[in-house]
């Protein structure tokens, strides 16, 4: 078990969940985020204050989101922690209303 | 001379470390010295999450490696406002962060709530959890039935772990102590009483389907063919609705029964609330009446729960801090993101508050890391001016005044040791850890870690 961030963190990076992450386990690029499984406890405070809902855990995946928990491992290996809160990217906000949030 | 900035944090539950982890890297010459009432620090995770969520408690990890800096200094086994006043803390500091948590529990507040065998959730979790304030609670569990008030992640905790099977519990935390008395527990069923109904549930879907999942216990709902479209009709947030889809996915299964199947059975009750505990000396009984949320109300009569044993779950407050000018009705430390404030509503210059004291007993663990960091960006827009008035701070070291009190403080190294022990001895008992209960078995280990 584990959460993960799914495909809406493309294209926002809003990095909220970072804020509220307890153990510090979001990794990322200048694109996205990814959680690291083997530090995540599981605590879920980070799925409610996500504004794309883009951060579901593993238990409550569909099966075309599957396919995350194995980037969000093997991403999370490579990509450095990020623990404060950033900008979003410019094109978040109409990501955002796309996704209908 | 020139001092470095000194901040002093009451508490080291996690409100109190993510304070610390904010001003450590804020202000980059500053001591921290987190001073903790009990022998160990980790607060509410220790002494808080269930036993059966050892993953969970691995964030204890975050809050040790921020208190291994050269920077930090824990004193635990002081007590503030017993051992020394907050006011000398304050004398000896550039600025005061209390983490303080909610550590009392509330009551329900109807007749009967002080017989035998009726507990607020504040002692019974801290009594499985082994917190030396609650560790002589002694309950007995050898009861059939069992009451839990409220329908919060603290019902659900309590509720799980009165059902859930001793294997799983065996392999908790649970002291070998209070181990002892779940080993004689003889529950049949478990009422829970909500206020609201199921669309009002304020517990978790994930812990919810904890409860669900256990294979022994099978889920009823009591009231499942009287409850009315609009008793479904409001529902709350996210989690609420997947509980309630779930109720009514599974609604021939939670409908009252006769049939004895072997699995104890969870009764989960809607828009009640107790309105008194019956027993001579120890509770036998609870009586429920409809809640004010329910609109037929008036036609509804009370009913009778027998019960040898009641938990009420419905909430914390503070405890009591002199010092402290000012707790809102709801118990918490008036304050304005994290300012302290008088009762004249002027902020108090240099005492801040985080966490659970500051905000209520809300949220999961990982809010207080952005609650705390809200505190520390409160008390770094004031800096400049504390360090300005403290120019002339009395001067001494907190290690001189405990000292002089003859405080013997531990250390976090101490705790290192401690947290050693503990695991070494819980692994002969293939537990995560066995718990030193006291601040006495404490000691005693620190001077014997190898005996103990």
């Amino acid at each position: 078990m584990t959460h993960v961030v799914t495909a809406n963190c493309d294209q926002c990076r809003f990095t909220e969940c970072v804020t509220v992450c307890p153990v510090a386990c979001f990794r990322g690029d200048g694109t996205r985020l990814y959680i690291e499984p083997d530090l995540c406890v599981d605590c879920g405070a980070c799925v409610p204050i996500c504004p794309v809902h883009a951060i579901v855990d593993s238990f409550d995946l569909l099966p075309d989101q599957e396919v995350w928990l194995e980037t969000n491992r093997t991403q999370a290996k490579l990509l450095p922690n990020v623990r404060e809160r950033s900008t979003p990217l410019a094109t978040a906000a109409q990501r955002q209303a796309a996704l209908g949030y | 001379m020139s001092v470095r900035p000194t901040f002093a944090i009451v508490g080291a539950g996690p409100s109190g470390f993510y304070s610390a982890e904010g001003l450590l890297r804020a202000v980059p010459d500053c001591e921290i010295h987190i001073i903790e009432r009990t022998a160990t620090p980790h607060g509410l995770v220790r002494y808080g999450v269930a036993p059966d969520h050892q993953k969970l408690k691995q964030v204890t990890a975050v809050f040790d490696e921020i208190a291994s800096g050269d920077r930090v200094f824990l004193h635990a086994g002081v007590d503030v406002g017993t051992d020394v006043t907050l006011a000398e803390i304050r004398a000896h500091c550039d600025a005061v962060v209390l983490a303080t948590g909610s550590a009392v529990g509330r009551p329900v507040g109807v007749r009967g709530e002080s017989l035998r065998q009726v507990f607020t959730s504040a002692a019974f979790v801290g009594w499985y959890n082994g917190h030396p304030d609650h560790a002589a609670l002694a309950p007995d569990l050898a009861v059939s039935s069992a009451v839990i008030v409220g329908n919060g992640n603290v019902s659900l905790d309590v509720c799980r772990l009165l059902v859930r099977a001793l294997d799983d519990l065996e392999v908790s935390d649970i002291p070998e102590p209070m181990l002892k008395e779940f080993r004689g527990r003889r529950i049949r069923e478990v009422h829970m009483l909500g206020r609201g109904g199921p669309g009002g549930v304020k517990f978790t879907f994930k812990e919810f389907r904890q409860l669900t999942d256990l294979p022994n216990v099978r889920i009823c709902m009591p009231q499942l063919g009287t409850l009315g479209d609009d008793d479904w009709a409001r529902v709350g947030g996210p989690d609420a609705v997947r509980v309630v889809q779930w109720l009514k996915a599974n609604a021939m299964a939670v409908a009252p029964s006769t049939d004895d199947d072997g699995r104890l059975v969870v009764n989960l009750w809607f828009n009640v609330v107790p309105a008194e505990f019956l027993g001579e000396g120890k509770v036998s009984a609870v009586i429920v009446r409809p809640s004010a949320s329910r609109e037929r109300a008036a036609d509804e009569a009370a009913i009778t729960i027998p019960c040898g044993m009641a938990v009420s779950c419905v909430g914390f407050s503070c405890k009591r801090l002199a010092g402290v000018p000012a707790y809102s009705d709801t118990g918490i430390i008036e304050n304005h993101a994290g300012q302290v404030l008088g009762t004249d509503g002027r902020e108090l210059a240099g005492l801040f508050v985080a966490g659970w004291a500051k905000r209520g007993p809300t949220g999961i663990i990982g809010t207080n890391r952005a609650d705390a960091d809200a505190t520390v960006q409160s008390l770094l827009k004031r800096l400049p001016r504390l360090l300005d008035d403290s120019k002339s701070r009395s001067g001494g070291d907190l290690w001189t005044l405990f000292k002089q009190r003859g405080i013997r403080t531990l250390t976090h190294a101490d705790w290192r040791v401690l947290d050693r022990v503990e695991k070494t001895r819980g692994e002969a008992r293939g537990k995560p850890r066995e718990k030193l209960l006291s601040i006495d078995e404490a000691r005693a280990a620190l001077r014997a870690p190898l005996a103990a």
